[in-house]
């Protein structure tokens, strides 16, 4: 009886506590699946709607130029006459291609860096991180800006350099995450027991420091899809007649006050793509970090 | 000079440390013998293990010699160290919980280490890996292969890890507070696997440690070190019974009972039941 009694306070406790953490673990849990439905849907209009009609995106008056969302134009048409629908689908297209090579390049890169920084001596870490800070130290769509001026527009060329802006961030968090496994007694005693630095390296430290990174790539993907947008936006992303999102926003523009429909469809097709990559982030986060996994939010 | 390692006048310090972790430190150990590592936090006992195994840390500066069977072990490159390390010299460490890789099961953990100094296909690798598992003592070493540590107790790990140490007979196991993460009963039981595998190969060891009783069991010799100097080194019979340095007198006094034959029980709080397992468990007062 006495013992019951002792026991319960402590499995209230218990109970309570893991309840508190299942919340957290399932909130983070529906955002990891609502990020994960937006981008899945996001790459599957850009598959499938070009499968339909691969010219679609680029045939000059094939309907009525300015129509509202309705059939068969299901979200309109723009001042040309060409199906937004099938625009939105090339334009997904493009920034998921150049955001996944630009976060690509920077996970090999960046990755690489962040190992290499985090198991060196104080003076090679140093001329490491100093670097990129120089890099760091440009705003990021200027630096783009001035690749682009330099090598051409081109989606080749963006992936470059939306990547090389991404890698000072993703070298910071792999060293961060290195340097913590570092410190763990495994990779002490791999190395006490004849283990090569690369192999301590590459087997030891880079599995176990691969959580932060993940988090920061997603959050990335984001980011990508908007400097890209942006760039085009401004008229330095993939040329025309290439459909991208940010240049039918641009082109959108002078149409805004009379046929708002064009300008919101783009805007609103970026906007759900970079939430789906930002959702994800925040849900990995969450997901991955034990301290916030007992909070709830 | 037929001494396994030899320790001369080593001194290590810490960057932008005021005083030296550990200053000039000498002492020798044959093979085949035990020697224990007895001190307080913060006494260098764990900076001496690092610097015998050749891991001290970028920001340390040393002085003085450190011989492995004739091989000067302080200052050698990577290079020189690995065809010493695991094969002749190799580790136990303190904490199971993060001695082993999170991201791999224990049994690939131990085949690959088997493979890289053996020369083993992936069965006769696998089969040995099997073979040590039960050596130390895990029930099941087959279903336990594709164990991820964390599935695992601290004890076990503990056991796995000792494993690992020992599989590649090392002449040199040099073992930093093996058993102090562990409960009271698992750290007996520990402590004689590792005894017992230690005398039957013929290994010798340092055994850092801050718990007297613990070195009563198991070595011939000690040093007592406090505030990275040695104070005192000798056999443990005349350290126990006949210590030199006040310190070491202070550091027996303050261990409840491990010399029940030779100095009365002076904290009555102590049952005769409770003697055995405070020898391993209690940890001498600090003041």
């Amino acid at each position: 009886m006495t013992a019951q009694d002792g026991a319960s306070p402590d499995q209230t406790l218990k109970t309570g506590g893991s309840r508190l953490r299942n919340r957290a673990t399932l909130s983070s849990r529906i955002e990891i699946v609502a990020g994960g439905f937006l981008v899945a849907g996001a790459v599957i209009v850009a598959i499938v709607v070009p499968m339909i009609d691969p010219a679609a995106s680029t045939a000059v008056g094939a309907a009525p130029a300015l129509l509202s969302p309705g059939f068969p134009n299901l979200l309109g048409t723009d001042q040309l006459g060409r199906d937004q629908l099938a625009r939105v689908a090339a334009g997904y297209g493009i920034s998921l291609t150049i955001a996944s090579g630009a976060v690509l390049i920077s996970l090999v890169i960046g990755g690489l860096l962040g190992l290499l920084a985090a198991t060196s001596k104080s003076s090679i870490d140093g001329l490491i991180m100093r670097t990129l800070d120089v890099v760091m130290a440009f705003p990021a769509l200027l630096f783009a800006i001035v690749v682009v001026a330099i090598f051409g527009s081109g989606s080749e060329v963006l992936m470059l350099a939306i990547g090389i802006v991404f890698v000072p961030v993703i070298t910071r968090v792999t060293r961060a995450a290195a340097l913590e496994t570092a410190r763990q007694s495994y990779v002490e005693a791999a190395t006490a027991r004849g283990a090569r630095r690369s192999r301590v390296i590459l087997r030891h430290i880079a599995p176990n420091s691969v959580g932060p990174v993940l988090v920061q790539a997603s959050i990335l993907f984001a980011v990508g899809i908007m400097l890209e947008a942006s760039l085009s936006f401004v008229g330095l992303g993939v040329p025309p007649p290439t459909p991208s999102l940010g240049l039918m926003l641009s082109t959108a523009r002078n149409f805004i006050v009379s046929d708002p429909w064009i300008a919101i469809v783009p805007a609103i097709a970026i906007l759900l793509l970079v939430l789906g990559f930002t959702l994800i982030g925040d849900g990995l986060q969450a997901w991955l970090d034990p301290k916030k996994r007992t909070t709830a939010r | 000079m037929n001494d396994l390692l030899a320790v001369q006048n080593l001194s290590v310090s810490y960057a932008g440390a005021l005083s030296p972790s550990i200053a000039d430190v000498s002492f020798n150990l044959e093979a085949g013998e035990i020697i224990g590592v007895v001190g307080e936090s913060g006494s260098g006992k764990t900076t001496l293990g690092l610097a015998l195994l050749g891991l001290l840390p970028w920001n340390a500066s040393f002085k003085g010699s450190v011989q492995f069977d004739g091989t000067e072990i302080l200052g050698a490159s990577e290079r020189q160290l690995r065809p010493l390390r695991g094969t002749q010299l190799s580790t136990i460490v303190q904490n199971p919980a993060t001695a082993l890789n999170p991201s791999f099961s224990i049994g690939s953990q131990i085949v690959a280490l088997l493979r890289r100094h053996l020369n083993l296909t992936k069965t006769e690798a696998r089969s040995l890996a099997i073979d040590w598992l039960d050596r130390v003592g895990i029930s099941e070493p087959k279903k336990r292969m594709n164990s991820y540590s964390h599935q695992l107790s601290g004890g076990m790990n503990q056991r796995v890890v000792i494993a690992m140490a020992l599989a590649l007979s090392p002449r040199l196991v040099i073992a930093d507070e093996p058993t102090s993460a562990l409960d009271v009963t698992v750290q007996a039981a520990v402590l004689g696997l590792i005894t017992e595998l230690i005398e039957g190969s013929g290994s010798s060891m340092v055994l850092v440690t801050h718990d007297l009783g613990v070195i009563a069991q198991m070595c011939s010799r000690v040093i007592v070190m406090k505030d990275g100097r040695v104070l005192e080194v000798g056999e443990v019979d005349q350290i126990f019974h006949a210590p030199r340095n006040p310190y070491t007198k202070h550091l027996l006094d303050s261990q409840p009972s491990h010399t029940s034959q030779s100095k009365p029980i002076s904290k009555s709080r102590h049952s005769e039941a409770d003697v055995a397992t405070s020898r391993l468990s209690e940890e001498y007062g600090h003041e």
